[in-house]
């Protein structure tokens, strides 16, 4: 067996010992199970519903019919986003950080580089084998929903449906990943790993939390309930109309978002999902290259925190320290 | 000096020579008084674009809608989402090593060798976090009247002050919770790392994932209610939405806050005794862990096990 499969293998035998990750994993499932299970149900209500008003106008002989109304049965999907935003974030940096710093702990990482294996043979494991955890936690997730959708739900659910589904948890794994690697990177770069534990939850607060909720509180529109240019009674144009008079602010609003991956994750995801109106008549594909630089805000930090961890960890000659 | 007074100092002390500690005091600070000039300037941007929306209404012939109304204190609303997140997460950081740390560093051992009780332990590391606390909300209050009488032109009367200094007093209970109940959990578990991240599970779940099933809750009762056509359309509080939320002091805070800092325009003029009555199981809520944890903690620090 290759080293780096070696270590893969270690990494997921280690995490699948390591008590707070199965704490976290169990709970992001059960909330996941809980959430997707309401959403289905909910949707189901929905459709039953309308059925029934079909069958009571037909018993009256009508022949013409109330349109369906819009199910979605994606949406209920919609609270598994902020729980990966929260949970799996969380789990993803745990991972990340107890992969490197547990082998500085048990002295292991002297031992380790000490034999006839790269460093970055050895980085490159512990990234794919995490990598490979994170994924398999995904597809685990999307295959519960997808199942209850169909069975709970009853709503129709097309292929299209099943692609944007897919590409979402994709979207989530890219997401985990981002954290993963942050959380590898702070371990390998900050000798005291408890340290690096607690920058790694200071950036996920600033960037997850502090910058969507300034971006949310500049958002005009979000200071009234129901929306502050409905309640002036503007239509879309309107109110287009007097954001233009507004770029400069919106353009600072938007830009301090999109220093937020989060955001980016949000702000794919729902389109996937269908809960963002527009993206209706698009394909999975369409919606991923009109979200491109929300697709870009997701892997392209998680690349340049993955050659920066590479830098540190070839170059420093004391890295095996805490 | 007694031993409680030389625990809190030296609390007081260790904590502003933690870098780590200091970076999210730092960032507490700064978002407290950002959230002034965020406030102000998007209260000023939305009454442009109220004149805006009324020069387009005139211009058209059409109705001049009502102005938005706008309290002084809502400038500072921003404020409570910075305290449940960031100050609740300052608590668990000043409180995850409080115990653990003295115990990997062998200096619990030591303390427990010198003549005082055990429990002036815990009192002492409470007083010491509680100065730290203090201090902190004590120069975000001053920072957030100076910057409001700049931002608004105005000076608060006696019944801002008073809504805003309560907000504070509240704001220091809900800190100080989060940093007794990581004081339990340091005193029980051996790796400080693990009790941390034992304590963010528990603030994600007080703070978000709590207040998301409630709102999940909620859009399902507005599901059932629009599609039977029987109640309004409108998403409200129902009996179990409100009981899941009483499981959150996050979001009991919230409320109280909101109302206090005039977000609320039904409660916007409303005395601060009529809101403490209003709010008070809200407040119990909020104060009902703090107590259990605070037994748990003096009774745990009696065992043998501590060590």
């Amino acid at each position: 067996m290759s080293p780096m499969l070696v270590v893969i293998k270690k990494e997921i035998t280690d995490a699948l010992k390591n008590k707070l990750f199965l704490i976290i994993l169990g709970m992001l499932l059960l909330l996941t199970i809980v959430s997707v299970v309401l959403g289905s149900y909910q949707v189901k209500v929905s459709l039953d519903s309308y059925n029934q008003s079909i069958s009571f106008l037909k018993s009256l002989g009508k022949t013409t019919f109330p349109a369906a109304p819009n199910l979605n049965p994606l949406s209920s999907s919609k609270s598994f986003v902020n729980y990966i935003g929260l949970l799996g974030a969380l789990l993803a940096m745990v991972l990340g950080n107890a992969s490197v710093v547990k082998e500085k702990r048990s002295g292991t990482l002297k031992l380790i580089l000490s034999r006839q294996i790269f460093r970055d043979t050895f980085l490159n494991g512990k990234v794919i084998g995490n990598m490979i955890l994170l994924f398999a936690i995904t597809f685990v997730t999307s295959i519960i929903t997808l199942v209850s959708v169909v069975v709970i739900s009853s709503a129709p659910i097309s292929s299209g449906d099943i692609v944007r589904m897919f590409l979402f948890f994709l979207m989530s794994f890219l997401y985990m990943t981002f954290f993963l690697v942050l959380g590898i990177f702070l371990a390998v770069l900050i000798p005291n790993g408890n340290k690096a534990l607690l920058i790694t939850v200071i950036i996920w607060l600033v960037i997850s939390f502090i910058l969507p909720q300034i971006g949310d509180t500049m958002d005009m529109d979000n200071q009234l309930p129901g929306g502050f240019f409905s309640s002036m009674g503007m239509n879309k144009a309107d109110t287009q109309k007097v954001l233009d008079h507004f770029k400069f602010y919106e353009t600072t609003r938007d830009g301090i978002e999109q220093m937020s991956p989060t955001k980016h994750y949000e702000r794919v995801g729902f389109a996937l999902l269908n809960i963002k109106p527009g993206f209706e008549q698009n394909t999975a594909l369409e919606v991923l290259s009109i979200k491109w630089i929300d697709v870009l805000g997701l892997l392209a930090p998680s690349i340049i925190l993955w050659l920066l961890a590479y830098m540190v960890f070839l170059k420093r000659e004391n890295i095996y320290q805490e | 000096m007694n031993s409680i007074a030389v625990f809190a100092k030296k609390e007081f002390k260790t904590a502003y020579k933690d870098k780590v500690f200091l970076v999210i005091v730092l960032l507490f600070l700064l978002m407290s008084i950002a959230s002034v000039y965020i406030g102000s300037t998007t209260k000023s941007a939305e009454m442009q674009a109220y004149q805006d929306i009324v020069s387009m209404a005139q211009s058209q012939g059409s109705a001049i809608p009502t102005a938005p109304e706008i309290y002084p204190l809502a400038i500072l609303s921003n404020i409570i989402e910075y305290v449940t997140m960031i100050g609740a997460v300052l608590a668990i950081f000043l409180g995850f090593d409080a115990f653990s740390g003295e115990r990997e560093n062998g200096t619990l051992r030591l303390l427990l060798t010198r003549p005082f009780y055990r429990d002036q332990i815990i009192t002492g590391k409470l007083a010491g976090a509680g100065m730290i606390i203090g201090a902190l909300l004590s120069v975000t209050l001053l920072f957030n009247l100076g910057l409001f009488t700049v931002a608004t032109g105005m000076i608060p009367n006696l019944s801002e002050i008073l809504r805003l200094a309560l907000f504070m007093i509240l704001a220091f209970v809900y800190m100080m919770s989060f940093y007794i109940a990581t004081l339990f959990v340091s005193l029980k578990t051996r790796d400080r790392a693990f009790g941390f991240l034992i304590m963010m599970i528990v603030w994600i779940f007080i703070s978000f994932v709590i207040p998301q099933l409630a709102d999940t809750q909620r859009n399902f009762a507005y599901a059932l209610s629009s599609v039977s056509s029987t109640v309004t359309q409108v998403p409200t509080d129902t009996a179990i939405s409100r009981i899941i939320e009483l499981l959150s002091p996050a979001v009991q805070f919230k409320n109280i806050s909101s109302d206090l800092l005039q977000v609320v325009s039904s409660t916007a003029f409303d005395s601060v005794f009529s809101i403490i009555k209003k709010n008070i199981l809200a407040i119990v809520t909020i104060m009902l862990p703090t107590v259990i944890f605070l037994i748990f903690s003096y009774t745990s620090v009696q065992k043998e096990n501590v060590l």
